[in-house]
């Protein structure tokens, strides 16, 4: 380096061009910015094989879903045929859209999950907000309440549940009509549509201590100037909630949006407890049904032919789903840098 | 000495200062909440409680209760094998589990959250094990659903219906390793792929989380001089500590409340048989999730970082 320097302006004061050799010696290479791009261009590859290698691994199950899932039934016993097949053919998924009658189901599961989420994610991100940005007596107590919803498997309260929504009695009212006519007012509403939304409108849908849990971490992680500028300008608790938190906390909402829909989409709890005899039937309820009837009184060789449009059929169950999250994580992307505070 | 006089209390008894009142704004913003825990959670809660102390008859008019005590308590604790083999295997399961799929999902999330060509794939696949991972596609894909011999063991991977482990056994007896060398090492990769199967909703949980991240943020510990190294533990780890805490308290209650396992077994099977035992059963279950809750809360949650 030192010499560097002493020989450039030794040869510009003579008025030489410096020979090559000099002007080579005169570059001067930043090591650091060399080892820095070496590094990021070794982190990438690292990346990216890591990435690849783990797709794999998850995707493994799922390949192995699409390779049964185009395999046609003359191959199914081909031993020559591991996972792609001669000919591939898509008539398996045709059997499958048939048997499952799948249209029907399909507006049928949408609905449900869609209502059931719509109304959980309001209560849940009132109860979030509530937890998060308020100090009342009993909050820490009403926070570990919230994580006991978490923590209670469905399985240990469904028989309790079937019986209170056997004899619903709208939360009391219809006991307290009682007192007066003689026979207390309830109604079964087991095998209707209720049994998933009511739980979801009053915050004890599927899962939705998760979902409590989650919105208010995002919630508690905002900085309190944003109510207090809220309340300047004349905003009410619930306007601030409305205008100014949801806003924010979109990508929050977007996560438990998505997440809501799958575990209402992939349920066979409620499904099968509460709403096992209604006329209608969801996707997973018509898969299950498939699977009954081909495993029923069959011989190894007939279910592996099964196996072959039922794969197709779980195909078209999760294919909603798949599309949807395909769609919806743009909002992931797209929501970035909204608080919008300056400090 | 007027002044002074003003000051003295009223009679008012219901005299709260205006930050308390503020606060119980947040207690009207839980009412739905509040309504739905005593109706659709308490309640069944309370009578799978006072199920577990009594003997449970399904009769014409519903259920005909005769108490007996700690009987159910007694039974599960001394005289139910399976169940006591149980607990220490899920715990250990746990033990692995529970900081493996924190980690790894936090690792695999700050990937996905760069910029490169492909995350949008990369993330779609990702998130593919939420959307399949229901029990009734697993049955499916281990094919247990067809073959009742199959669905009777609890513990069904799926390399090892598949053979691949068998694989694995094969090409590593070649070199001489010792079988139980082996057989740790497949339990490993099957761990593998449980905890990647797991991570699915952590890894969403921590995209979304670490989206909120103002790109600010950067550009300043840029210009102050932070490496990224630096910048991961002073910035990106704090900001994302308080959704880690949920993936913690999401992965210990997915670990054990996994449909799959022994006690859930149990409690299943008990369900329309031996109401009682499969309360009281579910009853010291969620018991022992509690006390691990309340370790993880007790060594994590004043670490969390919080903006406010």
């Amino acid at each position: 380096m030192k010499s560097n320097a002493t020989t450039a302006p030794a040869a510009a004061a003579t008025g030489k061009r410096p020979s090559f050799v000099q002007r080579l010696r005169n570059v001067q290479i930043d090591k650091k910015k060399l080892a820095y791009r070496g590094g990021n261009a070794l982190f990438r590859v690292f990346r990216i094989v890591l990435l690849i290698g783990i797709s794999f691994l998850v995707l493994y199950p799922v390949l192995q879903m699409l390779s049964m899932a185009f395999k046609p039934i003359e191959e199914v016993h081909d031993a020559s045929v591991i996972w792609i097949p001669k000919r591939p053919t898509l008539e398996n998924f045709v059997t499958a859209f048939g048997a499952m009658n799948y249209l029907k189901p399909l507006f049928y599961t949408t609905r449900l999950a869609l209502v059931s989420t719509l109304l959980q994610l309001v209560s849940d991100s009132l109860t979030a907000y509530g937890l998060a940005r308020f100090k009342f007596p009993g909050r820490n107590l009403l926070f570990i309440l919230v994580v006991l919803t978490i923590i209670v498997p469905l399985q240990t309260v469904q028989i309790p549940m079937y019986v209170s929504y056997v004899y619903f009695d709208f939360f009391g009212i219809g006991k307290l009509i009682g007192l007066f006519t003689g026979t207390p007012l309830t109604v079964s509403i087991v095998n209707t549509e209720f049994v998933y939304y009511l739980p979801a409108m009053f915050g004890m849908g599927l899962r939705s201590g998760i979902y409590i849990f989650v919105l208010r971490q995002f919630f508690m992680g905002l900085p309190k100037e944003l109510e207090n500028a809220a309340k300047i300008d004349g905003c009410n608790s619930f306007q601030t909630f409305i205008r100014i938190m949801v806003p924010i906390t979109v990508p929050a909402f977007v996560t438990v949006f998505l997440l809501s829909m799958v575990a209402y989409w992939n349920d066979s709890i409620i499904s099968g407890l509460f709403n096992g005899q209604s006329t209608m039937q969801t996707l997973f309820q018509k898969l299950q049904s498939c699977m009954w009837s081909v495993a029923y009184d069959a011989s190894q060789e007939e279910i592996q032919e099964g196996m072959v449009w039922l794969n197709a059929a779980a195909i078209w169950v999760v294919l909603p789903l798949t599309l949807m999250y395909v769609f919806g994580q743009r909002f992931f992307i797209e929501c970035i840098d909204r608080s919008g505070i300056k400090e | 000495m007027k002044a002074i006089d003003s000051t003295k209390p009223k009679k008012r008894r219901f005299r709260i200062r205006l930050a308390q009142k503020e606060g119980l704004v947040g207690l009207v913003f839980m009412i739905p909440w509040i309504i739905g825990f005593i109706f659709f959670f308490a309640k069944p809660l309370v009578t799978s409680l006072i199920y577990s102390f009594h003997e449970v008859k399904f009769v014409k008019e519903g259920v005909a209760l005769t108490f007996v005590g700690l009987r159910n308590y007694r039974n599960a604790l001394t005289a139910d094998a399976a169940l006591l083999k149980a607990f220490p295997g899920l715990l250990a399961e746990a033990a692995f589990q529970v900081p493996v799929v924190a980690l790894y999902s936090l690792l695999i999330a700050l990937l996905l959250n760069q910029k490169f060509a492909g995350r949008t794939a990369f993330r779609t696949i990702f998130f593919l094990p939420v959307i399949i991972a229901s029990p009734i596609i697993m049955s499916l894909l281990t094919q247990t659903g067809m073959d009742t011999e199959v669905a009777a063991s609890s513990n069904v991977f799926i390399f090892a219906s598949d053979g691949m482990e068998a694989v694995l056994a094969a090409i590593m007896g070649q070199y001489g390793l010792p079988a139980d060398i082996i057989e740790k090492l497949t339990s490993v990769t099957n761990n593998i792929f449980q905890v990647s199967w797991r991570s699915g909703i952590p890894i969403v949980l921590y995209l979304s989380n670490l989206q909120t991240i103002p790109a600010s943020y950067n550009e300043v510990a840029m210009i102050e001089g932070a490496t990224k190294w630096e910048y991961f533990w002073k910035i990106t780890f704090p900001l994302v500590s308080p959704i880690m805490l949920v993936c913690l308290v999401y992965t210990v209650v997915d670990s054990f409340t996994d449909s799959t396992n022994t006690v859930m077994q149990i409690i299943q099977n008990n369900l329309l048989t031996k109401m009682h035992y499969s309360a009281t059963v579910s009853w010291l279950y969620f018991m022992l999730i509690l006390i691990i809750l309340g370790i993880i809360f007790r060594l994590f949650a004043k670490r969390v970082y919080y903006m406010s």
